[in-house]
C-alpha cells in the first residue's frame, strides 16, 4: 500500500514540475494534457489522508487550472489576426538578410520623441539644495589618511553600509546554494536576540534589493524565503509591506518599559 | 481671437510640454495625469495638438497597459490610464537611424528577438531567443545586444523570460512589422 502510494506522490510531484516547466520556460502549454491529469488527481483523491499530500494535490490541481489558462490565452493569439506561426517565422528569418531584417524594422518603427531639459527654476531649487547639504568633513584626517582611513569612513557613514553590503551579499550567496525555500524563521534563527535582529535586517534589504523572493502560505501564514537565481526588482510589481517577528524582542522591549 | 481660443492655445502648448519633455524615468504620460494638469477637455486638447504635430511629422499615440494601441474615441475611463506618448508619423531612413546611434546589426537582431518574441504570444525563454540570434552572431553580441534590447525599453527581462517592453508597444505598430518580417528578403 505504501509503495502504492509512493507511487501516487511521486506522479503528483511530476505533474507540479512538468506544469511549472511549461509556465517558467513559456514552452507550449498544449503539451501537459490537462484533462488527463485531473482525471488522474480525481482517480487519487481518496488515497490521499493527511495535510502534506492533500496540500500537494491541491497544488498541482491549481497547477493545471494555470496551464488551462496559458492554453486559453495561446488560443486567442493564435485566433487573433496578429498570429504568425513560430516555425514559418522562424525560417523566415534565418533566410532573410541583415539589411532585410533591418528594413523590415525601420519601415514599422516610429520612435518616440522625447527631450530632457532643465529651467531656470530648477536650477534656482538645485542650487538652494546644495546650500543646503552639509560639508563632509575630513577633519584630523590630513596626511594622516592612511591611517584614519576607517574612521574617517565611519564617519562619514559609509563603513557601516559597506558592511552590510557585505553581509547581504553573503547571506544571498548562502540562501542561493540551498536551491530550496527556507522558513523565515529558520533564516534568522539565532541564539542572541541581536543576532536574530541582524539577520531580520540583512533579510529585509535582501527582499527590498530584489535579490530574495518571498511566499506567504495563506493557510498557515508561514513566511518562505528563496534565494532568485539573478537580483532583480520587476518594474511593475506590487509594492507591500510585510511584518516579520522577531522572538525575544517583544519582550525584551516590554521588559524595558516597566 | 476669442477667450475659448485663447485658452485652448494655452492648454495645448502645456499638453506639448507634458508631452515632449521627459518628466518620469520613462517617456510619455499617463492619462490621468493630462486631465489633471490640463483639464478635463484633455482629450480635445491633445486632438489639436494631434492636427499641429501632423504638420511637423509627428503624432500622438495612446498605449493601454496591455500594449493596445488606442484612438482618441476610445472610452475616457481606458484613456485615462493609458499613456500618450508623441512619436515619428514617418519612417525613419536607415542613414538616419545610423546617426541615431543604432547599427543595421543591431537592428537586425531586434527584429529576429522580436519577430520571435511575438511569434511566440509575446513571451520566450531566454535561450530560445538566444539561440535564434546565435545562428547570425558570434555570441557574445548577442549578450550585447540582448542587453541594449533590455535597456532600451524595447524587451523586458524577467528571470529567464523574456517579454516584450513598453518601448515596442509605443514605437512599433506589430501588425505591420510582422508583415514587413514575413516578407523580407
Amino acid at each position: 500500500m505504501n509503495e502504492k502510494k509512493s507511487e501516487v506522490l511521486d506522479t503528483i510531484t511530476k505533474i507540479i514540475t512538468s506544469c511549472k516547466n511549461v509556465e517558467e520556460r513559456s514552452s507550449d502549454p498544449f503539451a501537459i494534457d490537462v484533462v488527463e491529469g485531473i482525471e488522474l488527481l480525481r482517480k487519487v483523491l481518496p488515497m490521499l489522508k493527511n495535510i502534506e499530500e492533500l496540500s500537494l494535490d491541491g497544488e498541482a490541481f491549481y497547477r493545471l487550472v494555470v496551464i488551462l489558462g496559458l492554453q486559453e490565452v495561446s488560443l486567442r493569439n493564435r485566433a487573433s489576426s496578429l498570429y504568425s506561426d513560430p516555425f514559418l517565422v522562424n525560417i523566415k528569418l534565418k533566410a532573410a538578410s541583415i539589411e532585410g531584417l533591418a528594413e523590415a524594422f525601420l519601415r514599422s518603427w516610429r520612435p518616440v520623441a522625447s527631450s530632457e531639459c532643465i529651467n531656470y527654476e530648477m536650477l534656482r531649487e538645485s542650487y538652494a539644495y546644495w546650500n543646503g547639504l552639509r560639508r563632509i568633513s575630513l577633519r584630523g584626517v590630513g596626511e594622516r589618511a592612511q591611517e584614519k582611513g576607517i574612521e574617517a569612513l565611519e564617519e562619514m557613514g559609509l563603513l557601516e553600509e559597506q558592511d552590510i553590503m557585505t553581509s547581504v551579499l553573503k547571506e544571498y550567496e548562502e540562501l542561493k546554494s540551498l536551491k530550496e525555500e527556507i522558513s523565515y524563521e529558520d533564516f534568522i534563527a539565532a541564539n542572541e536576540v541581536d543576532e536574530r535582529l541582524d539577520r531580520a535586517i540583512i533579510l529585509s534589504y535582501l527582499i527590498t534589493f530584489g535579490y530574495v523572493d518571498v511566499r506567504i502560505d495563506p493557510i498557515s501564514s508561514k513566511i518562505w524565503l528563496k534565494a532568485k537565481e539573478k537580483p532583480i526588482i520587476p518594474d511593475q510589481a506590487e509594492k507591500s509591506s510585510i511584518v516579520f517577528r522577531v522572538d525575544g524582542v517583544g519582550r525584551d522591549w516590554a521588559g524595558n518599559k516597566s | 481671437m476669442e477667450l475659448a481660443e485663447i485658452g485652448l492655445g494655452i492648454k495645448v502648448r502645456r499638453a506639448a510640454q507634458l508631452l515632449l519633455l521627459k518628466s518620469h524615468r520613462l517617456p510619455g504620460v499617463k492619462g490621468w495625469e493630462l486631465r489633471r494638469s490640463i483639464g478635463a477637455d484633455y482629450v480635445k486638447v491633445l486632438k489639436a495638438l494631434d492636427s499641429y504635430l501632423e504638420q511637423i511629422g509627428l503624432s500622438i499615440k495612446v498605449v493601454d497597459d496591455l500594449g493596445n494601441t488606442l484612438s482618441f474615441s476610445d472610452d475616457e475611463s481606458k484613456l485615462s490610464t493609458s499613456r500618450f506618448y508623441v512619436t515619428l508619423r514617418d519612417p525613419l531612413r536607415p542613414s538616419e537611424v545610423r546617426t541615431a546611434g543604432w547599427s543595421i546589426d543591431e537592428l537586425a537582431g531586434l527584429t529576429v528577438a522580436l519577430a520571435s518574441l511575438i511569434s511566440r504570444g509575446g513571451k520566450a525563454n531566454r535561450k530560445d531567443i538566444e539561440d535564434v540570434l546565435s545562428e547570425k552572431f558570434p555570441n557574445w553580441k548577442v549578450q550585447l545586444h540582448l542587453s541594449r534590447y533590455v535597456k532600451a525599453g524595447y524587451l523586458r527581462e524577467e528571470g529567464e523570460t523574456l517579454t516584450l517592453g513598453w518601448r515596442t508597444y509605443a514605437e512599433i505598430d506589430i501588425d505591420k512589422f510582422m508583415q514587413y518580417v514575413l516578407g523580407a528578403k
